[in-house]
């Protein structure tokens, strides 16, 4: 018998993309997010999301609450750092339009940590003397009981599905990030299935030669999409920079919905595949953004 | 002695890198520019063994010129080494020694807010989140307060939403919390330097920048700073400060 390959295409990978799933999303911030899928998944309008992100998410976030495929979001950060607010997030959090559930960056580990670990909760000081604890009633003050010491309970947060970018993996999942790898690893290790997109795939024998380098093993990946410039407009660490010309344009469109419509008709839903995304975007650009 | 020319961005990096100290460990989160600048400038002076770890990209103690994106693959170029976030979120609870912060509103006991202004359902303005701050307010053994500008409306009596803890509601109030030791240790604005009262922990003055009157840092605060009878100038950027902080670490030009 032969050892199975995960490779799929984006398409058949968004099918296990649901309505109404919990869904975790790789990367930080600006950099290393799944953007192809995310693309997906607003193009097949899905609906309902739990989203739950990296310690600071940004586009990726912004682009699926924009396209009304959000319910809740628990994030610690949602912005642009020198980029800026992030529009759809803001608009629809000020008219109450989504539901925050309002969390600190240690919350998001303890909570994938407790996930990953089949626990009722991880314990934590962080959120004593905030705001945090009145708006967010998930997470529980206790005494612990080994030293009586007041405690913050974070309850488990357990993704049906994670997606993630990364920089290469062999056609069984073997993953290799050639920067950070952020909370990558964690979210495939919480959650019940696991989708990695990838700049490359490599024969095994490229993983073999440097094992160390391996982030996360097969054994937790479902499926791995090779998708080049995957995560465009965001860095792919170590291969291409975010594109900052894209980034101005989504925060000019997102000002108000008709604009942002046309956005979202002329990137994802008048277009029928990735490459023909990238082509939109020209090779001009996409050259200028490589870092190889 | 001829009067140096500098930008409000270098004075604040340079009055935080005097106060970092040898041997310490900090951490850095987005925006981070200036903090960043402190301590390049602080290694490549008075402090060769502090060490610092990028919060974002996971780099440490990163040599070079200084990046625009905290998480950019650039800032783990010349590091020591690259950690995951949940690692680097194990080594904070360490307690680390310092920790850079902002915020939209800072209140007099050093309280931040990142997350909205008005009420939490109905805000005025949504902000990204609480940022980290909670767990870097409560667990490192001091923070600094950094803004970029001084205004009624982002220094206030009280934020609208603790996101990370100051001294609370002043006197013990934070440790009656539940909240480690520690702190705001000071808040640097383009108008001043702003420490806390050891025993009531309301933010006082500590020293005018350079070419700032007095009256203007009172208009232009939202509540009541304590004021001492003698008020020192902040000391301006020195000639050495200001090349090495231009020549090595910021030779971009960020914080010009």
């Amino acid at each position: 018998m032969n050892r199975r390959g995960k490779l799929t295409t984006l398409e058949e990978a968004g099918h296990l993309i649901q309505d109404g799933m919990i869904l975790a999303i790789g990367g930080y911030l600006n950099n290393n997010h799944p953007m192809a899928l995310v693309r997906e998944i607003v193009r097949r309008n899905i609906k309902h999301l739990y989203l739950v992100t990296c310690i600071a998410a940004g586009i990726e976030a912004d682009l699926l609450i924009g396209a009304g495929c959000v319910d809740t979001i628990q994030a610690p950060f949602v912005g642009g750092e020198w980029l800026g607010f992030m529009p759809n997030f803001r608009k629809k959090a000020e008219r109450g339009e989504i539901k925050i559930k309002e969390i600190d960056e240690h919350h998001t580990l303890c909570s994938l940590r407790a996930a990953a670990f089949d626990l009722p909760f991880l314990p934590t000081r962080v959120g004593l003397g905030t705001d945090l604890l009145q708006v967010n009633k998930d997470l529980k003050v206790f005494n612990d009981p080994i030293r009586g010491e007041t405690l913050v309970a974070v309850p488990p947060i357990k993704p049906d599905v994670a997606i993630l970018h990364a920089q290469r993996a062999d056609a069984y999942g073997n993953v290799q990030h050639r920067g950070s790898v952020f909370l990558d690893h964690l979210m495939a290790q919480a959650a019940n299935k696991v989708i990695v997109m990838v700049e490359e795939v490599v024969p095994l024998e490229v993983i073999l030669a440097d094992p160390k380098k391996t982030t996360i093993p097969s054994y937790i990946v479902d499926a791995v999409v090779r998708v080049p410039y995957g995560a465009h407009p965001c860095s792919s660490h170590g291969c291409y920079k975010l594109d900052e010309v894209y980034y101005r344009e989504y925060l000019n469109a997102a000002k108000n919905e008709e604009t942002y419509r046309t956005h979202l008709d002329h990137y994802i839903f008048n277009v029928s595949s990735h490459e023909e995304y990238l082509e939109k975007i020209g090779i001009k650009r996409l050259l200028g953004l490589s870092m190889n | 002695m001829k009067r140096l020319e500098y930008s409000v961005s270098e004075l604040i990096a340079i009055v935080l890198s005097r106060d970092l100290r040898d041997g310490e460990i900090g951490m850095l989160g987005a925006y981070s520019e200036i903090p960043q600048a402190s301590i390049r400038l602080a290694q490549l002076t008075h402090a060769p063994n502090l060490s610092c770890i990028y919060g974002a990209s996971g780099g440490y103690n990163k040599k070079g010129p200084l990046c625009h994106y905290v998480g950019e693959y650039g800032n783990l170029m010349g590091a020591e080494a690259v950690f995951p976030l949940d690692t680097i979120l194990d080594l904070v609870s360490k307690r680390m020694d310092f920790f850079f912060a902002g915020g939209f509103q800072v209140d007099q006991y050093g309280n931040l807010n990142l997350v909205c202004a008005g009420s939490y359902g109905k805000p005025s303005l949504r902000g990204p989140g609480t940022a980290g701050l909670a767990i870097s307010c409560s667990i490192f053994k001091r923070f600094y307060i950094y803004l970029q500008s001084h205004r009624k409306q982002s220094l206030v009596p009280k934020v609208d939403f603790v996101s990370g803890a100051g001294f609370v509601h002043g006197f013990n109030t934070r440790l009656e919390q539940g909240i480690p030791e520690g702190g705001p240790r000071l808040l640097i604005t383009p108008l001043g330097v702003f420490d806390f009262d050891p025993d009531s922990k309301r933010m006082r003055l500590k020293s005018l920048n350079p070419g700032t009157a007095l009256d203007e840092v009172i208009e232009n605060t939202g509540f009541e700073l304590m004021i001492p009878d003698r008020i020192p100038e902040t000391l301006p950027p020195k000639e050495e400060e200001l090349r090495i902080l231009r020549e090595d670490v910021d030779p971009l030009g960020f914080l010009r």
